[in-house]
């Protein structure tokens, strides 16, 4: 039996050319597709901040004039975000992970999978040919009035958010269809690896969410073209009603980036400490507990937009709510060491570098939260050292961490582990030297999207430069890790780290395209290490 | 364009290089800032809470051979989840109600609050003192405010949305087109206090920039005497350029040829200029009139229809200046 | 293996499913997660619906006139039909009767397209009165103030998004109509029917929303 076994192909070759890998149906194939698709996006995003931290080296005309430095910082922001850390984790990890890690063959709609990566592709050339119509200096928020105003192609771009919106919306389906109903025999709710559950909560919020995004891109799409006056103040409309529901969206859409961040490490921490995870129900309830939450905090971004007193309170209170799960997971995580046996390899230090970064940012986010004090940073430097803390110290470091993890099985290769080390260190580095001083230059009154300074941050600002030097060639010397074993890695066993997940126990690295020979069952708890069957 | 050169060398009043905060100088600052500290020393507190304990784990119980099982497997403890979910409960609350508290000093306006309108456009803060029927705009313009009085402001937009920022006040509040918000301070310093726009709004965002100049009262009274005479009986010529930067007309149109955000006012006056979609049409008075008062009326070939009107803000006496203004722009 | 022992003859089972329940079963989930984001992408209109109408009453009570009552009931009755018809196929096909199939779906096209010829006469209407959204609003005999186009950009704003879910809709019924006459309905096998039905009935149950907000509204 086994021998045989070891005959059959991989996913990689059981299928060969081109158009094996674009029409491919296979989660796996899709998943790693969606991976370099966002690696590159990720690059291309990247360079546009190192060309924002030239700018910023001195005051005034550095390298690019007024009006580029606004396009430059619209495109950061829009590809990151849209195109980077929202699909990021789940439509690559997500997808590669999620239907093994659950016992199955596929995910529910494989050709529905397949649509909404090429949806993806569809939405990110609009996005990038928005630059040929003329660059968008909106921001990524695309706040009205100033969106219907100015010139460049803001349909484009608006239009093309509103699409990948769609391409969101569909894994989102896809995933929880396939929680519910693909799941292998003997699988529970609670024996669910909490990879799984922090998926599942993302895809909730994708699914209610985004429609709401794409309705609100449309009205500022059609606000712009004809000028039907719902957002704009010389027609009678309401600027502010744009900001409630662009937030609506965009606040949950803050936990679709993080949730899935979240969902890695707790698999990292368990797995490299060699321990049950510490409180598996309430890091299950507490990702449930936010998406839930998620909803009913979008006002926070609007504390001096002019809304009353009782409004901020409420959406204060509920802020402060949604920060508790969080706080949980991060006690559990650290309690799941406790008396482990702990390894600090690479995939665990990128965690040990989420959990730094991470608890920076979440502890900030106390300081926005604070009513009186958030009147003082709104729309500082603090609050972007803030969601960089959140949304690359933390998913950003969970994402690599993932890759890092997952890689053995992914490509059946081991990458060296020093320079998987030195690439944690660097990005860490490179990552406080960018962001912890703009929280300084914010809480002294530094505005954000500032292209001129005044003299007394210039030190701050070129520090932050500096660091971001640091960062991107920290990024850089990971890939550069992972692109080398490709060739010179050694072969990786089926289960390097002694996990004790389906995806590591029941299936050769990398998988062979129906994932199992056998129809796995599940007989226990998804972190029980003293149980690991002998492997495939 | 010089005052913001000035504005933008001149530091912002730090009490030390190393301080969190910017040096505190209204009523509103004192019930911020214990806040802010108090958040920066229990967040800091928080985080060795967290940070020790992993990094003690991970050297403590390091695998040290191949295998190596771990010590326990230990998955839950109600009383310490109980502890760590609610003793952050009542952190949380206590900076609820603190930073609700201090939010609603922010926006409670006392009721003897001199009033002043201010009004947001691209890219320049206008402020109107309705008492004294003077007022003062322009990118760097100086807000004169008396010491221990407090100051409301209520504000709107004439285009986009602004926000109007002042870090040593701890104040700051969106200024919005079609409506008015308000916000107050009282000053407690003597000093001149830089204004940010916080709210982005397009290319000159970051010029948009005043300062509030607080004064001893017998100081402010003296001022606002002194503005009141500036600009009576200055000749259309001098007032004209003085409109051409107070109104911010520099933030679009050069004087020196080169094309901006608008054209430049160089040596158009008597000739030709080419129109979007129309014919071509002599820059003369009633055109440069009509360019300010109506700005959408007739688009100048090659630039974006966006700048904003006028109307109600300049006399017809500022109107003839800035005409006068142009035409000696050989 | 186990799975297989349950398979149906005349059922198309994907491989990654182990039974035909759990393919019906997925597909029916996927759907129902489907029209809620559908629904959700209407209640974003529904809420800028209510805030405008709560800011500005007058404008619905003054526009609301220029709306054709008429058509629109008729609408709302095609629409209602055409539902009925709908389930009239699934209910046919799980009799094995395949003709009675194709009959009622093309029944239900005709509906689909009836309304939306209606819909083309509204709409001409309102464009030759100039009643239309913003700058295009033309209109100077309306009782209403100046901010009645308001009205009629949101009067476009949620028919066209519907007018477009209809549209949609005809395409899926083609295809519907296109593999029942291959035959490859029966009473196994429905699910593309009854998912395609599901849709069509969120795209009746949004009109019969639209119809009194927009036409009935006082």
């Amino acid at each position: 039996m086994v021998a045989n076994h070891l005959e059959e192909e991989s996913y990689l070759t059981s299928k060969k050319g081109i158009s094996s890998w674009l029409f491919t149906l296979d989660h796996k194939r899709i998943g790693l597709m969606y991976l370099v698709s966002v690696m590159f996006f990720f690059f291309m995003g990247g360079l546009f901040a190192i060309l924002l931290r030239m700018e910023l080296w001195s005051a005034g005309e550095t390298i690019v004039k007024a009006k580029q430095y606004n396009q430059l910082f619209t495109l950061h922001g829009a590809i990151m975000v849209f195109l980077v850390i929202i699909p990021g984790i789940p439509a690559s990890l997500g997808n590669f992970v999620l239907p093994l890690q659950l016992g199955a063959k596929d995910v529910a709609f494989p050709r529905i999978n397949l649509m909404s990566y090429y949806i993806y592709v569809v939405g990110a050339l609009i996005a990038l040919s928005s630059l040929f119509v003329g660059a968008i200096d909106t921001g990524w928020t695309f706040y009205t009035p100033y969106s219907i105003t100015t010139d460049g192609g803001v349909v484009v771009m608006v239009f093309a958010a509103f699409v990948l919106g769609f391409s969101s919306i569909f894994t989102g389906v896809n995933f929880i269809a396939t929680v519910h109903k693909l799941r292998a025999p003997g699988m529970t709710w609670f024996r669910m690896p909490l990879f799984i559950w922090g998926i599942y909560a993302t895809a909730i919020i994708q699914i209610m969410a985004t429609p709401v995004l794409a309705i609100t891109l449309v009205l500022l799409i059609i606000e712009r073209v004809f000028h039907v006056g719902i957002f704009d103040p010389q027609l009678g409309g309401d600027p502010v009603l744009f900001q409630h529901f662009f937030w609506f969206y965009s606040h949950p859409a803050v936990y679709i980036m993080i949730l899935p961040g979240m969902a890695v490490i707790s698999e990292l921490i368990t797995t490299f400490s060699q321990k049950r995870i510490f409180g598996y129900k309430a890091i299950a309830y507490s990702s449930i507990a936010i998406a839930v939450i998620s909803f009913l905090v979008w006002g926070h971004h609007m504390f001096v937009s002019g809304q009353s007193e009782l409004v901020g309170m409420i959406f204060s209170a509920l802020t402060f709510l949604v920060a508790i799960p969080s706080g949980v997971k991060m006690f559990n995580w650290a309690a799941t060491m406790y008396q482990g046996s702990i390894s600090l390899a690479t995939p665990m230090l990128w965690a040990m570098g989420f959990f730094l970064l991470f608890a920076i940012g979440g502890l900030t986010g106390c300081f926005l939260g604070t009513l009186s004090i958030d009147v003082h940073l709104h729309d500082t430097y603090f609050v972007v050292a803030h969601f960089h803390y959140v949304m690359v110290g933390g998913t950003f470091m969970a994402f690599m961490g993932g890759i890092f993890y997952w890689w053995p099985k992914m490509t059946g290769k081991m990458y060296n582990e020093t320079m998987g080390v030195w690439s944690v260190i660097l990005v860490v580095l490179g990552f406080n030297l960018t962001f912890f001083v703009q929280f300084l230059m914010g809480a002294q009154g530094m505005p954000r999207r500032y292209y001129h300074y005044l003299d007394q941050f210039q030190i701050y600002h070129q520090i932050s430069t500096v660091g971001s030097f640091l960062l991107g060639f920290g990024f850089l010397f990971s890939v550069i890790t992972l692109l080398v074993s490709l060739k010179h890695g050694k072969k990786a066993p089926p289960n390097p780290w002694h996990a004790a997940t389906f995806e590591w126990t029941e299936t050769a690295s990398p998988p062979i395209e129906h994932n199992f020979h056998h129809q796995p069952i599940c007989t226990r708890g998804p972190y029980e290490y003293d149980q690991i069957a002998k492997s495939v | 364009m010089d005052s913001v050169k000035e504005l933008l060398s001149m530091r912002l009043p730090v009490a030390s290089t190393m301080s969190w905060l910017p040096e505190a100088a209204s009523t509103a600052a004192s019930s911020v800032d214990w806040l802010f500290y108090f958040l920066i020393w229990s967040c800091v507190g928080l985080f060795l809470l967290v940070v020790v304990p992993v990094i003690w784990f991970s050297i403590r119980y390091r695998r040290k051979i191949e295998g190596q099982k771990a010590l326990s497997q230990v998955d839950h403890n109600v009383k310490i989840e109980a502890a760590w979910t609610l003793l952050p409960c009542i952190y949380l609350a206590f900076l609820f109600y603190w930073g609700f508290i201090g939010f609603v000093d922010l926006y409670t306006i006392p009721f003897n609050a001199k009033t002043l309108r201010v009004i947001g456009q691209k890219w320049n803060w206008t402020v109107q003192y309705p008492d004294d029927d003077i007022s003062v705009s322009g990118q760097g313009a100086v807000i004169g405010v008396p010491l221990g009085q407090p100051v409301q402001l209520i504000m709107s937009s004439q285009d986009v949305i602004h926000s109007f920022f002042v870090p040593n006040f701890r104040i700051k509040q969106d200024v919005l087109p079609g409506r008015y918000s308000s916000i107050w301070f009282q000053a407690t310093k003597i000093g001149e206090f830089p204004v940010f726009c916080t709210e982005y709004c397009g290319d000159e965002h970051s010029k948009m920039l005043a300062i509030i100049k607080v004064m001893p009262q017998d100081e402010y009274q003296e001022w606002l005497t002194k503005k009141k005479g500036e600009d009576v009986g200055l000749p259309p010529l001098e007032l004209g350029q003085k409109l051409y930067t107070q109104k911010a007309c520099n933030a679009c149109h050069t004087l020196d040829g080169t094309p901006k955000i608008g054209p430049s006012f160089k040596g158009i006056y008597g000739h030709m200029t080419q129109l979007e979609g129309m014919a071509a049409v002599k820059v003369d008075d009633g055109y440069i009139r009509e360019s300010i008062l109506e700005p959408q009326a007739k688009i100048v070939k090659g630039y974006p229809p966006v700048m904003p009107t006028f109307k109600g803000q300049l006399s017809e006496s500022d109107i003839n200046a800035l005409i006068e203004f142009i035409k000696s722009l050989k | 293996m186990v799975a297989n022992q349950i398979t149906k003859p005349n059922f198309p089972l994907a491989d990654h499913f182990d039974s035909p329940e759990q393919q019906v079963d997925a597909g029916k989930l996927g759907m129902w997660l489907f029209l809620a984001t559908e629904i959700l992408l209407f209640g974003g209109l529904f809420v800028a619906y209510a805030i405008f109408h709560n800011l500005h009453p007058e404008l619905f009570k003054a526009g609301h006139r220029y709306l054709d009552v008429k058509l629109g009931a008729i609408n709302t009755v095609v629409l209602l039909f055409s539902s009925l018809t709908v389930v009239l196929a699934i209910h046919a096909a799980q009799k094995n009767k395949t003709s009675m199939v194709a009959l009622n779906l093309v029944i239900t096209l005709v509906c689909a397209v009836t309304f939306l010829v209606v819909k083309y006469f509204e709409y001409t209407h309102k464009f030759h009165a100039g009643l239309l959204p913003g700058y295009f609003f033309t209109n100077g005999e309306i009782p209403a103030p100046d901010q009645a186009h308001i009205f009629f950009g949101i009067y476009f704003l949620m028919t066209g998004l519907h007018g477009i879910h209809v549209v949609i809709g005809i395409i899926v019924l083609l295809w519907l109509l296109v593999r029942s006459l291959k035959g490859e309905f029966n009473e196994q096998y429905y699910l593309p029917l009854e998912l395609g039905g599901l849709y069509w009935h969120l795209v009746d149950v949004i009109w019969i929303f639209l119809f009194p907000l927009l036409y009935l509204i006082r």
